[in-house]
């Protein structure tokens, strides 16, 4: 088989010394930026990326993926053990992972958090290096009017997942998209909206928006509300779940990597909704619902392993299409150009080393994982007492140097700032600033295809929906149009609204 | 949470029902009229082949069509009040960041009528670290000025240890001294 010849030159790059030895950092490090609540993945990738500079790509990509994936593992630690989640996708663990830390169960939960994701993880793993050779034949196929339409129904899928309301998070992606055409005109070489400023034609850097919106709009967001760490002060106890709870666990991991594989491969940022789904069924399909929300093993294993699926599939659209489906693969994409190398289709071919290499350090950055997280509790447990008003100055300086670093350039650190204030003015406003940042990854790309398509049409507009020559095109556009109608129906935005209140 | 927000705004209404859904309404469809403006000199395109005006300009126009219709919903549907906004945060937090920007290969403007001239010389990391370091701290409320201090020296030198000897950075420590 050519998926297992494939994994096997996959592994020989991913265990040499020097790749083990950088999975193993950034699980670290994601495992730290999981539990330290306030400091997300987006802007810790954001703020290492100078640091990969020095080393070969598939180095540098396979650290940056252990940092998400470890940051995913990280997130439910504090869940379970502080009540509030370390990471956006960890919001339903803390539902019953807190319970049951109160009923004196913390081992069992951060246990059983650990094995469900442990075991979707390796799930996940397979289910990537299956689905990427046929689904890069599919892209071959397709040509500008395509990508352009996949890209449409991505930012559209990421609109409708986005928190809160549908039409404020297309406002969003329009300023993303607008703010990527700032810079010189690939085809012309005109200066757009540049005001004459010369830093400005290479157009703006996207880890200046990445951290100026996330980093530090999010460090003012929590200095404004200062939060109260409830850190459980009851012992852990064994961090091995008994065979009862075991037993319960069984189905729930399962329904819960399928739904979050399944839910991580859609473009436009599907994985977060895999642990809500998941913890929707679970509760749907209990003997007894009530125990819900006081505890119940189910509504841990489930969700979590729906969490770390979802993480990991959600690679499945960048490494394939060369579409990034949400912020972090959207900073991968900086991280591989920074290298010279173009995401899509393309990759697999051309360095078939550096897609299998990354896909294999997945697993062994999953078996790390696992190892991290279980002996060495008691040091991220540590970590959660440092206090805010050291913690905030030390990423504000880490974040200054990287973004120095980046182009040597003090100029763009100021550039962050100021989109550090056009973030906390947004989240004033009531925006989500997720939906910007892919838009203004994807503008630059979807401008291209756009000027292709219409320029390949002789003008003519309606390509993008020509079912007879254009099928794929026209169906990729059907789908944006019923979603965008589904997600305005009233039935269903109530629906979505308790979605996302549980 | 969300609930008590919209109950307790819903008191008192006159023509705006959502005062934070109107200041975001009227910023999008500002920042399309902005973008409108700033894309006018730009060459639009004709028939088949678009120019690089006509994305720019495209975008101005949803922005815009966008931005009134979440002007429309402020007016009908209610919704959250206006945040207050913080002055302490974003002024040290921003503020040590664009100190950091303007000492760390120091400041040169070039003012007309007189040249190019320095503001602030080069400082290098030694000294634009614990100045950012010790702004920043000034967000909280909560002072500890020794344990600040203290923090501020010790997270410099891990800095100075772990980007530029470690990482070999090619960022400025103390470029007064050559380094």
């Amino acid at each position: 088989m050519d998926m297992i010849a494939n994994l096997a030159l996959g592994f020989g790059v991913a265990l040499t010394l020097k790749n083990i030895g950088l999975c193993l950092l950034g699980c670290l490090i994601g495992t730290l930026v999981g539990v330290l609540p306030g400091v997300g993945p987006i802007a810790t990738i954001a703020m290492l990326l100078p640091i990969t500079f020095g080393l070969d790509p598939v180095g540098a990509l396979i650290m940056l993926a252990g940092i998400y994936y470890g940051a995913q593992y990280g997130g439910s630690t504090t869940a379970i053990l502080v009540n509030i989640p370390g990471e956006a996708t960890s919001v339903v663990t803390v539902l019953d992972g807190h319970q049951m830390a109160r009923n004196g169960r913390a081992g069992a939960a951060l246990g059983i958090s650990a094995i469900g994701s442990f075991f979707a993880g390796c799930v996940a793993t397979i289910v990537i290096a299956a689905l990427a050779a046929p689904l890069t034949r599919v892209a071959l196929l397709f040509g500008p009017a395509e990508y352009f339409s996949l890209m449409v129904m991505g930012l559209i899928f990421a609109v409708v997942l986005a928190r809160g309301s549908v039409v404020k998070a297309v406002a969003m992606v329009l300023c993303g998209l607008i703010l990527s055409t700032v810079g010189q005109d690939l085809e012309t070489g005109a200066d757009r909206m540049t005001f004459r400023w010369p830093e400005l034609s290479d157009g703006i850097d996207f880890t200046t928006i990445a951290m100026g919106m996330f980093g530090f709009a999010e460090i003012l967001r929590n200095l404004e509300n200062p939060e109260t760490r409830d850190v459980l002060r009851n012992r852990i106890g064994s961090l091995l779940p008994n065979w009862e709870e075991l037993k319960q666990s069984i189905m729930p991991v399962l329904r819960g990597t399928g739904l979050g594989a399944t839910l991580g491969i859609l473009p436009g940022n599907g994985a977060v909704l895999g642990p809500f789904a998941s913890y929707t069924l679970e509760k749907k399909i209990a003997k007894d619902p009530s125990r819900f929300g006081k505890g119940a093993i189910e509504g841990v294993a489930g969700p979590e392993s729906a969490n770390n699926a979802g993480a990991q599939t959600s690679f499945i659209p960048l490494l394939t299409l060369g579409i990034p489906p949400n912020a972090v693969m959207a900073l991968m994409v900086g991280a591989m150009t920074i290298h010279g190398i173009v995401p899509g289709p393309q990759v697999m071919e051309k360095r078939p080393d550096l897609f299998w290499g990354m896909i294999a350090s997945m697993w062994i950055g999953n078996l790390m994982l696992l190892v991290i997280n279980l002996p060495m509790i008691g040091v991220w447990v540590k970590l959660l007492k440092v206090p805010y008003r050291m913690l905030f100055p030390s990423i504000l300086m880490f974040c200054c140097i990287g973004i120095y670093s980046v182009n040597n350039n003090p100029f763009d650190v100021m550039i962050t700032a100021f989109f550090g204030l056009v973030g906390y003015a947004f989240l004033k406003m009531g925006f989500e600033v997720a939906p910007l940042l892919l838009g203004f990854v994807l503008g630059k790309l979807m401008e291209e295809y756009l000027r292709r398509s219409i320029l390949m049409s002789r003008g003519d507009w309606s390509v993008f929906v020509d079912v007879v020559n254009r099928p794929i095109s026209a169906a990729l556009i059907a789908i944006a149009v019923i979603l965008v109608v589904l997600s305005l129906l009233p039935s269903i935005t109530k629906k979505r609204d308790t979605v996302f209140v549980e | 949470m969300q609930e008590d927000k919209v109950n307790t705004a819903a008191e008192s209404r006159g023509l705006v029902k959502s005062p934070q859904d109107m200041f975001a309404g009227l910023f999008i469809v500002a920042f399309g009229l902005f973008c409108l403006w700033a894309s006018s000199n730009l060459t639009g395109g004709r028939g088949a082949n678009l120019g690089p005006g006509s994305f720019p300009r495209g975008l101005s126009f949803l922005l815009m069509a966008v931005g009134s219709i979440i002007i429309v919903q402020a007016l009908t549907v209610v919704g959250p009040r206006l945040e207050a906004w913080s002055i302490r945060g974003p002024v040290f937090v921003l503020g040590s960041v664009l100190v950091f920007a303007a000492t760390i290969r120091g400041t040169t403007l070039n003012i007309p009528g007189i040249g190019r001239t320095d503001l602030i010389p080069p400082l290098g990391l030694i000294v634009a670290g614990p100045m950012t370091l010790v702004l920043a701290s000034l967000a909280t409320t909560e002072r500890n000025w020794f344990q600040t201090i203290v923090f501020a020296a010790s997270m410099t030198a891990f800095c100075i240890l772990l980007f530029k000897v470690a990482l070999r950075l090619p960022i400025p420590v103390a470029p007064w001294a050559g380094w």
